[in-house]
């Protein structure tokens, strides 16, 4: 097996690559794995989660809570499963530098494909075997790996952000199709809610529009959390605000609600410090954009209107249905 | 067909050194593939997998063109660096992956994502774009004025510009393009002005505009609107105030004048509402007055309904003078209003008492509750008021009980005998002695016909059953009796003493000797049958006859005692009426005669 090219640095929109300064430093390196037994029969090589080497004791909880998420999420539509389980141990090399490998020269600086070591792997119902290894093999240097399959698709962030679209991404994702994302996000975030799991780093990084299938997909659950105390309906109203500020707000606007957690390598008390409330601005192109009822209800959602997922979905079908019937 | 396209574009990537014209060749095949999936034209079904595949192999295919691309521009642009700047090694890192040009027809995102504008007035852009959401509009449109410099044709850059100049120009600036702090600022002052802190408004008013002087713009048509109309609400407001003052005072005219010319100014309902509301209590206080002021006899039922208005009126202002005018008048003439009130109750009360039908009794009851409702309001202390309201109480409840009696009789005629319905005689009785000539009572009475004919016919007919069996039982047992003693005839013991009856043969002997005082024969009769007497029930003339043509024997005073003299016969006069034959033994002499039957009183 082999670690190919990087994955964490770049994002593509349509036949176009770009460079994303905003993935890049978190607690693992996603690399391309080069390994038959999980390519299928079209090369469809996976991806691999490692973790830092130099960030393993920030990183260990991190990776312990996202295996046992995916773990309890295996089954929902839209979440992007766990596919293995491995730990590596690099004896010869050096991790590559997080580079863009947009060009030739690029790609082959920033691929790891010269680390040479051992991976353990483990099939994802191995999950328990392999936790109960993680603290005594991270003690011994060795990198704990999530292998998942690799997102290909047109990431959300640069369907969206007016960074990238200079206010006219009207043209490339239309409001409709924003809400009919949206709504998916709510489905996925309503399937981890009813399993006591909630998601809370929700940036527009973090999902992926699939065309053929017109479906989002989502990952890194890293920062979510499970709940163990049920009556914490506060800890999910808190989810919905912060898919409200950040990602359901830039959907819609093309950027995040003022106050909120930026994109960007962000830490659990990142979220859990970030406000509960954010004030509604809008500007001139939101106002072209959405109609009267869509602000209501976003300026609503991130005040913290909504205490449930499924009743702000509720609302977004409805201003969905009047786009669809608009059309 | 999709498959095999598949298969080739991993082919072509697995090749260590693809060549361009297979990538460009295997690109050009699967993406007019995907076309034509995407616009139908192609009706094989697809499976998604499959399209999935190519989409994704279409775009590695892509990017490793592009890095080659990519990789030969950042070259070129190297060179030219190098032969600008001969000492600088600084390579420029590339952020996105090139455009393909026109030729690249198939990406969709192509259109928003390459961006065809120079760098400089990109740069600019982003500054002029900066300070224009900032609301910073006089720093906005130099810097969009010099992006149209350098690319004209900029759509956004114009659109943008004439924004912002139309902005300083007529201040027509909505809120949401103020600058951050004025518009935060302007919030608060319509916050404020809301909850009628009209004052705190302004202060906030002015810190908006304050900002809006740091930012260069000078004019602001909402803001100034708004002060305006915070000013308007303020007058408003103050003669509002000095409205309820003069109201509170007692001025109500005056207050109302002030009322009104507040609403009148800036149209707030609670101005509006208030002017309407004094207006109205104006309006009864005149109708009061009117009322007050009727000629002859004042309907208690308006007067009630006055002293009710007068007495809401003084709770809402207080003893005001005009409140206080009307309550006097009012206390002047109570006391003949309520007096004929009372008359009115009494009558009704009759009325109801001495109704022959059901339904005016209850409607004269009706009528004096109502008026007892008015002299409760009119004089709640009034003495006589609690024995009318007893007894019209009792009365009512009288006739419901009645009512009810009725209709269970209704009920119960259903569900009996028709020839015999008992229930429904027994629970009628009431109603049907109370209310004989009611209509509902008739029909009542013509159902229980039958129960009359069948109780006193039949009891009639049973009498005579009885009297015709104790006729024909007594004449047996007569005869069985007769029969028995002449069956015991022989009997020796009972022979003597009969055999005594023949000693006695010798009183007849006497009889003809004493013959002159045969008048004693009546003595002796009263032996034989009891004596009956009789009290005369008016002064009246024994007769020799029977009765007026004779010639009278004497007087019998009212009260006499007379006794009966038995006669052989029955006499009765000429208008068939029975004589009989009496003695009155007054004190100093005896009346005997004749009198009518129907004269006396026989115990």
């Amino acid at each position: 097996m082999k670690l190919t090219d990087p994955l964490d640095t770049w994002l593509s929109a349509g036949l176009r690559d770009f460079a994303v300064p905003e993935a890049a430093g978190s607690s693992a390196r996603v690399f391309s794995l080069d390994y038959p037994p999980l390519s299928g029969d079209y090369a469809n090589f996976p991806a691999l989660k490692v973790m830092r080497p130099d960030k393993t004791r920030y990183a260990l909880p991190l990776f312990e809570n996202e295996i046992r998420i995916l773990d309890a999420l295996q089954d929902v539509q839209g979440i992007t499963p766990t596919i293995g389980l491995g730990f590596l141990k690099v004896s010869d090399g050096s991790w590559p530098a997080e580079i863009a490998p947009l060009t030739s020269s690029l790609r082959a600086e920033a691929s790891a494909s010269h680390l040479t070591g051992t991976a353990d792997l483990y099939a994802p119902e191995d999950i328990e075997a392999f936790l109960s290894e993680l603290q005594v093999r991270t003690a011994e240097q060795w990198l704990a790996a999530i292998i998942l399959p690799r997102r290909w698709e047109d990431n959300l962030y640069l369907r969206c952000d007016s960074g990238y679209t200079r206010g006219e991404f009207h043209r490339s994702f239309t409001v409709t199709d924003a809400l009919k994302a949206a709504l998916q996000i709510c489905d996925i975030i309503a399937a981890a809610h009813k399993k006591n799991i909630v998601y809370l780093d929700h940036k527009a990084l973090h999902y992926y529009w699939n065309e053929p299938r017109q479906q989002v997909f989502i990952l890194d659950w890293n920062i979510g959390r499970q709940i163990t105390n049920h009556n914490s309906e506060e800890v999910y109203a808190f989810d919905v605000i912060q898919f409200s500020a950040r990602a359901l707000h830039h959907l819609l606007t093309g950027r995040q609600a003022p106050g909120s957690v930026n994109v960007g390598p962000n830490k659990p008390e990142d979220i859990q410090n970030a406000p509960d409330e954010y004030e509604p601005i809008w500007t001139y192109d939101d106002h072209k954009r959405l109609t009267d009822d869509e602000l209501n209800v976003l300026g609503e959602a991130i005040q913290g209107h909504y205490e449930t997922i499924q009743g702000l979905a509720q609302d977004l079908q409805t201003l969905y249905n009047q786009r669809q019937s608009q059309n | 067909m999709l498959k095999d396209l598949i298969l080739r574009a991993i082919n072509t990537l697995d090749k260590p050194d693809p060549t361009e014209q297979d990538l460009v060749e295997i690109e050009n095949e699967l993406s007019a593939y995907l076309e034509a999936i995407a616009t139908d034209r192609i009706s094989e079904p697809i499976d998604f997998e499959e399209l999935e595949h190519a989409n994704r192999l279409l775009r590695e295919v892509r990017r490793e063109r592009s890095r080659r691309l990519a990789e030969a521009q950042q070259s070129q642009q190297t060179d030219k660096e190098i032969e600008k700047e001969e000492n600088s090694e600084h390579q420029q890192p590339v952020n996105v992956s090139p455009d393909f040009g026109d030729d690249d027809t198939y990406d969709p995102l192509r259109k928003f994502l390459s961006s065809s504008h120079d760098p400089e007035a990109e740069e600019w852009m982003d500054s002029a774009e900066e300070a224009f959401y900032a609301g910073n509009y006089q720093k906005a449109i130099p810097i969009y004025e010099k992006v149209l410099q350098i690319e004209p044709g900029w759509a956004r850059a114009q659109e943008h510009r004439n924004e912002a100049e139309e902005f300083m120009r007529t201040g027509n600036i909505p809120s949401v393009a103020l600058p951050p702090e004025a518009g935060k600022a302007y919030g608060k002052a319509q916050s404020a002005a809301r909850v009628f802190r009209y004052q705190t408004a302004l202060d906030y008013l002015d810190e908006a505009f304050a900002s809006l002087k740091e930012s260069g713009i000078n004019r602001w048509r909402e803001g100034e609107s708004l002060r305006q109309d915070l000013e308007n609400q303020m007058q408003a407001h103050e003669v509002y105030q000095e409205g309820l003052s003069l109201l509170s005072q007692g001025d109500l005219q005056g207050g109302l004048s002030k009322v009104q010319t507040a609403a009148s100014a800036v149209a707030l309902p609670e101005y509006v509402d208030k002017a309407s509301e004094v207006r109205d209590d104006i309006a009864v206080l005149n109708e009061i007055a009117d009322v007050l002021n009727l000629s002859g006899n004042i309907p208690p039922d308006k007067l009630a309904e006055s002293r009710i208005k007068l007495d809401s009126l003084s709770i809402k202002y207080g003893e005001i003078p005009q409140v206080s005018r009307l309550r006097n008048r009012m206390d002047l003439v109570l006391p003949s209003v309520t007096e004929t009130l009372i008359e009115k109750i009494q009558q009704a009360k009759r009325q109801g008492d001495s109704a022959s039908t059901l339904k005016s009794a209850k409607e004269s009851y009706t009528v004096a509750i109502e008026s007892l409702t008015t002299l409760q309001t009119l004089q709640p202390e009034n003495p006589q008021m609690r024995l009318l309201r007893v007894s019209i109480q009792e009365a009512n409840r009288e006739i419901i009980n009645l009512e009810d009696e009725l209709q269970r009789s209704n009920q119960a005629i259903n569900a009996e005998n028709r020839f015999f319905p008992r229930n429904t005689h027994l629970i009628s009785k009431g109603v049907r002695s109370r209310f004989p000539q009611d209509p509902e009572v008739l029909d009542l009475k013509r159902s229980l016909r039958w129960y009359d004919i069948v109780l006193y016919g039949g009891g009639g007919i049973a009498a005579i059953i009885v009297i015709i069996l104790l006729f024909f039982g007594g004449r047996g047992i007569a005869r069985a009796i007769s029969a028995r003693q002449l069956a015991l005839t022989p009997s020796p013991t009972v022979t003597a003493t009969i055999t005594l009856t023949p000693t006695i043969t010798p009183t007849p002997t006497i009889t003809p000797t004493t013959t002159p005082e045969a008048t004693e024969t009546p003595d002796y009769t009263p032996t034989s049958t009891p004596v009956i007497t009789g009290t005369v029930l008016r002064n009246l003339w024994a007769r020799e006859g029977c009765y007026e043509s004779e010639e009278a024997t004497g007087r019998i005073p009212i009260d006499g005692v007379v006794t009966l003299i038995s006669i052989p016969e029955r006499v009765f006069d000429d208008l068939n009426r029975e004589c009989v034959l009496v003695e009155y033994r007054a004190e100093e002499d005896t009346v005997i005669g004749y009198v009518l039957l129907e004269d006396l009183s026989i115990p």
